[in-house]
């Protein structure tokens, strides 16, 4: 958990605009609750 | 002045007495204490009390700077939750989990200490398959 106030240069160096955001290895990124599959998907592409 | 008044202290404690074996809170910080590491250094200090099975180890960044680096910690304030075998489960929470956070938080305490909800054998056996590091990262805000 990164909470983006705190870390405001991390969170725009990720375009955080709406929460939550989540960013994988600094390359696949989504927003919103995602079922685990999703998160799989992502992992298994890099 | 304390973070949780008594209503939810009791109310914590209620949701932290799931919590199985020892777990320690090791929080991150430094000598002079930015503000949000003074309120969270408090946050720390106020959840360890409500819990025997709670001890909390409190480490400075700049001179601790070897355990910040075992524990992946490069920025604070920071919180790792461990069992009782000091084996780092790979959650990190880096500023403080207030607000709806502390639902993430309580969980990961609970989690940690021996807790975990199974996952089904699919998604297990793609997990098994993982063979290269994987940084995930989950931004927030505490509204």
């Amino acid at each position: 958990m990164i909470e983006s106030t705190t870390f405001t240069p991390l969170a725009v160096k990720h375009n955080v605009s709406s929460v939550p955001k989540v960013v994988i290895n600094d390359i696949y990124e989504f927003v919103g609750a995602q079922p685990i599959n999703v998160f799989l998907d992502m992992i298994e592409k890099i | 002045m304390a973070l949780f008044d008594d209503k939810v202290k009791s109310q914590l404690s209620q949701l932290l007495s799931k919590i199985k074996n020892p777990i320690t809170i090791n929080f991150f910080t430094q000598g002079m204490e930015c503000p949000t590491c003074q309120t969270t250094h408090e946050f720390v200090q106020e959840i360890a009390a409500l819990n025997d099975k709670i001890s909390l180890n409190v480490y400075d960044f700049v001179k601790n700077a070897d355990i910040a680096k075992e524990f992946g910690i490069d920025k604070i304030p920071a919180i790792v939750v461990t069992d009782a075998h000091k084996s780092i489960k790979g959650v990190r929470f880096f500023g403080i989990p207030a607000g709806y956070e502390i639902n993430s938080f309580i969980a990961a305490c609970i989690e940690v200490s021996g807790v975990g909800e199974s996952l089904p054998e699919s998604i297990l056996s793609r997990i098994k398959k993982i063979a290269k590091p994987v940084h995930i990262q989950v931004f927030v805000t505490l509204t």
